[in-house]
């Protein structure tokens, strides 16, 4: 919690720093905004190993973001932020021969059974980023301000855990021991990469001269795990849509 | 979100399902573990060098040689399975054991079991290969990372009563992932049967299946041994038992009346199963003074009549158990309980 206190500080500055460059021409507009997150940590394209997704939930993903836009020509402009977000959701499902490590928890990865699974698997994913984005913007003559760029996100903590449940695994390969598996956790906490960037697109629709709404969409280029990291066999990555409504100081 | 789910893929597993043979050449129902099959015949019914065993296996995996086709089991069949995608395959040693098990044990011959890199002894009668005993090293191996035969809790030893080896029983921790699982210790056991490894963490106590055909009454069990006990029991989350007390070693040999319901004992009723006509077991089972072996002689208590044309008709089982801990099968005991067993007889009338 400390971290937001600080956020609402740089926030703060940040208003204090350019309040007077802003009032002095219009060329430099500062804004902060709040918003939650809906999306997944997600293979592209879902791996034969799961047969049906019993449930997906997105949980409350709070976004905080404090920016300040440049505009280098009547219609396009250049926006940058600090933002603090939560990306994460839970999902509960059903798979087959499903490659995985269980491991106890906070493994350093020696205690751990690795092999296919197949039964069900529990994902609870909530990972908190400090991130950059930088958009291109383009400031249409009605009340919609299109943005397309880039973000870089740096990791501030992480959480992956789950567990393999009502099923089996096969001991390192599809013919290896089979051990059945009442419930079994598992913590992949430590393995989330400390850097994640990608693209991002997105809208602001202004309501009021101070009030817009917005909506961005972004991808992360950069793998969700460590590079090295074995313990699932398909690549995942962050993809989420921010809804968020926000204030522009002038 | 389903919308994108990808038709299901081909198999990967390559198992022995089931091994059919007609009834009446069936002593026992077959024992099939992740890589071998075995099984009692009756071999007064059947020409063993044209055996034509039936199997089942996982949905589109394809076994060879072909299920039906008859084969000689003078010594173990190799058959290889080939997973339904055809990337994996896992071969099988199918025995069919035509002899009656043995009535000395001398724990001279030992094999390393392939999936678990962990010793396992076998019986030698004339010239036949019979993997009649059984130890829980297969859940052992996959709860603790050892890949070593001498991690293991059952093991075989060079300090020997007779011949060049004994077995080896010590009660050994398992780690974190064993305490996370309420199974913070596991004790060294051989007994006569088979291990089912699939169900060592969800219902430990049914994994061990006991007993093997015999068709002899026994009288007596005897044999050598020696005991180091590890100190105060701990509990199955790792907490000193209360009262507190020391750990104990137990041998026993349980003589009881298959069904076809019942074909096996299991931990949880080997002792007081219905179908128990005697027991003979280890009065106390504390630490043996000195250094070397003591003998063991332990007499079958009959609680019920044998029927001779049952036992004539291997209607009858016997499984012989040892274990490091004496409350092991429900993860009490001492880490450090060293037992050592050689030289076991089972007197017949």
């Amino acid at each position: 919690m400390t971290l937001i206190k600080r956020l609402h500080w740089l926030v703060f500055l940040l208003a204090l720093a350019l309040e007077t460059k802003a009032q002095s021409g219009q060329k430099i507009s500062f804004y902060a905004r709040a918003g939650t997150s809906v999306g997944a940590a997600a293979p592209l394209g879902i791996p034969a190993s799961i047969r049906k997704v019993e449930s997906y939930n997105p949980g409350f993903q709070p976004a905080l973001e404090a920016g300040l836009g440049y505009r280098f020509a009547p219609k396009l402009g250049l926006a940058a932020a600090l933002r603090f977000e939560q990306k994460g959701m839970r999902t509960d499902a059903r798979v087959k021969g499903y490659y995985t490590t269980i491991n106890e928890a906070g493994s350093n990865g020696i205690e751990a059974v690795t092999g296919y699974f197949t039964g069900r698997v529990r994902t609870k994913i909530r990972n908190r980023y400090l991130t950059l984005p930088l958009h291109l913007t383009y400031h249409s003559n009605n009340d919609f301000t299109l943005k397309a760029g880039g973000f870089v996100s740096l990791l501030l903590n992480s959480r992956f855990t789950g567990d393999a449940r009502d099923g089996y695994i096969r001991n390192e390969t599809p013919v290896g021991e089979r051990e059945n598996i009442d419930a079994a956790g598992y913590d992949f906490s430590g393995n989330v990469r400390r850097v994640n960037a990608g693209i991002e697109i997105g809208a602001d629709y202004r309501l009021s001269s101070l009030l817009f709404v917005s909506a961005n969409l972004n991808y992360a280029l950069t793998p969700l795990m460590e590079p090295g990291f074995r313990s699932i066999d398909f690549g995942m990555h962050n993809i989420y849509l921010n809804l968020g409504i926000g204030y522009r100081f002038h | 979100m389903s919308g994108c789910i990808k038709p299901e893929a081909a198999n990967m597993e390559a198992d022995i399902l089931e091994m059919t043979l007609p009834d009446s050449v069936l002593i026992s129902p077959p024992s099939i573990t992740n890589t071998t099959v075995t099984a009692f015949v009756n071999f007064s019914k059947l020409n063993i060098k044209a055996v034509a065993p039936g199997f089942a296996v996982t949905e589109g995996a394809v076994i060879q040689p072909a299920s039906g086709t008859p084969q000689d089991f003078t010594k173990p069949v190799t058959y290889t399975v080939t997973s339904e995608d055809g990337h994996w395959r896992k071969v099988y040693r199918v025995s069919l054991l035509q002899n009656v098990a043995p009535e000395n044990f001398s724990f001279e011959n030992w094999t390393v079991n392939p999936d678990g890199n962990y010793y396992i002894p076998y019986e030698l009668v004339e010239t036949e290969h019979q993997n009649i005993w059984a130890s829980g090293n297969s859940g052992f191996s996959f709860i603790t990372p050892e890949k070593q035969p001498e991690a293991y809790p059952t093991q075989r030893t060079s300090d020997a009563v007779q011949g060049q080896y004994a077995a080896y029983l010590e009660t050994k921790p398992t780690g974190a992932l064993g305490a996370i699982v309420g199974m913070p210790i596991a004790p060294g056991n051989l007994f006569l049967g088979s291990f089912d490894a699939a169900k060592a963490l969800t219902a430990p106590l049914e994994a061990t299946l006991f007993g093997i055909p015999f068709n002899k009454k026994p009288l007596r069990l005897t044999g050598y041994y020696k005991y180091v006990s590890g100190g105060a029991v701990t509990d199955k989350t790792g907490k000193p038992v209360t009262p507190a007390r020391q750990d104990q070693c137990d041998i026993y040999a349980v003589f009881f009346k298959a069904s076809p319901e019942k074909p096996f004992l299991n931990g949880s009723n080997v002792l007081t199963d219905p179908s128990v006509a005697a027991i003979a077991q280890l009065a106390s089972g504390g630490s043996t003074p000195g250094g070397g072996y003591h003998a063991f002689n332990l007499t079958f208590t009959y609680k019920s009549e044998v029927n001779a044309d049952d036992l004539a008709a291997f209607g009858y089982k016997i499984a012989i158990v040892y274990s490091s801990s004496k409350n092991g099968a429900v993860f009490e005991g001492a880490v450090g309980s060293k037992l050592y067993i050689d030289d076991v007889k089972i007197v017949t009338q």
